[in-house]
């Protein structure tokens, strides 16, 4: 066989490799004719979407960031944390504007520790943007909407006491006012968690 | 006494045994990993893919592109140019082909012609690559058209709910995982348990589309 003969055999055998390779994913997406895989592959299926390795590799990224953090925070380098800790919540989600509910309650608890090490750094106004995103995430009653509340009531205690040290007593008073509510949330939708709990338990 | 083996491969104190029991060591009791390889590792993880080049990705890009025209030498070049080859096979250039056996060959010598229009062995295997990858792509066609598809596990959640098919593990909150409201300064260790909770889903789910339960 020339040269020239093998060239085109290998083309022509790529050819219909990728068309063949075309040919079944086409295939595996089809509603009726055969099953279907993962709904976050082909997502105009219905139906709840099953545990998948996107979500997995969400999760294991989102690991690394908090344990990156973890680090830097024992080096007393808070801003490296926050930075560690953006990256996350910079990237991919499974689900893009729909996250599962895995993501949104992940990316909720790393906006509530993002909060708490804003307001470790006097950052006030950028910790009480983190709790509002975090909120928008965990807007059922849950620990995690719960913490986050916590989370506000603590950077509120810290403006508190930043205003008082700078001869501010009323607006120091607000901030206190304001953490005294946001904690008082925190215990309300924490006692609903838990009476929910005891009932699923009782049953 | 018995004497100590001269061929390395029986003595069992040799450096050779001594690696590979290093080695088993290693992988059934791992150590804990340097903390600052460890971070490195990390942060390699967590590298964007997509992030633009940095001012050295750019220099050593364009440094190879001059190796592949033939400016200057490069130490990846010819792997380079072997993964070009590989997608984009050249035929030989003109004069490379001998025409006529080599002249040193000794009388009465069993010298095999050269054949003019010999295929480089690479393409040849590149070539059978092919043609198996075609194979098992039609193979991956016959099982989705033609064996039922009841017969087959699938992963969405609507299908999980039919008595032929296992059920999967679907993607929900994970509040349940929690029994106590969270304290600050635990997130990692909550975000340690919903990754390794929802990681035995996933390689049960995989089990459960095998048919391996």
């Amino acid at each position: 066989m020339t040269g020239r003969a093998t060239h085109a055999t290998a083309r022509r055998a790529r050819a219909v490799a990728a068309l063949l390779v075309l040919l079944s994913s086409l295939g595996a997406c089809s509603k009726g004719e055969s099953p279907a895989p993962a709904a976050s592959a082909c997502p105009e299926l219905p139906g709840a979407p099953v545990v998948d390795p996107a979500l997995l590799a969400f999760l294991s990224r989102a690991r690394a960031a908090h344990h990156m953090a973890d680090r830097h925070e024992e080096a007393a380098e808070l801003p490296a944390a926050i930075a560690a800790l953006g990256k996350l919540l910079a990237g991919p989600t499974p689900g893009g504007d729909a996250p599962l509910p895995e993501v949104r309650e992940v990316l909720a608890d790393t906006h509530a520790r993002l909060a708490d090490l804003e307001s470790q750094l006097g950052q006030y106004e950028a910790a009480e943007r983190h709790v509002t995103l975090g909120l928008k995430g965990a807007t059922e009653p849950s620990y995690f909407q719960g913490h986050l509340f916590e989370v506000r009531g603590l950077l509120e205690e810290r403006r508190a006491k930043f205003l008082r040290e700078r001869g501010r007593p009323e607006d120091a008073d607000r901030a206190s006012r304001a953490a005294i509510a946001a904690f008082e949330q925190a215990m309300q939708i924490q006692a609903r968690v838990i009476e929910r709990t005891l009932g699923r338990d009782a049953q | 006494m018995t004497e100590r083996p001269s061929d390395p491969d029986l003595d069992p104190s040799s450096a050779r045994d001594d690696e590979l029991a290093a080695l088993l060591r290693a992988a059934w009791s791992p150590g804990d990993l340097d903390g600052a390889r460890n971070r490195k590792l990390i942060e390699l993880a967590l590298e964007d893919p997509l992030a633009p080049p940095t001012a050295e990705e750019i220099v050593e890009s364009e440094r190879l592109r001059r190796a592949l025209d033939g400016e200057i030498d490069h130490p990846d070049l010819a792997l380079a140019r072997a993964l070009r080859a590989a997608v984009h096979p050249a035929d030989p250039p003109a004069g490379r082909v001998l025409s006529a056996p080599p002249a040193a060959a000794a009388p009465g010598a069993n010298v095999v012609p050269f054949q003019r229009d010999r295929a480089p062995r690479a393409r040849r295997v590149y070539a059978a690559v092919g043609a198996v990858a075609g194979l098992a792509a039609l193979a991956a066609s016959v099982l989705l058209f033609v064996v039922p598809a009841e017969k087959r596990s699938a992963p969405s959640a609507t299908l999980a709910s039919s008595p032929d098919l296992p059920e999967l593990s679907v993607a929900r909150s994970t509040q349940e995982l929690f029994t106590e409201k969270f304290e600050t300064g635990e997130t990692s260790a909550r975000v340690d348990r919903i990754a390794e909770v929802r990681a035995r889903e996933l390689r049960s789910n995989r089990y459960a589309l095998w048919g391996v339960r």
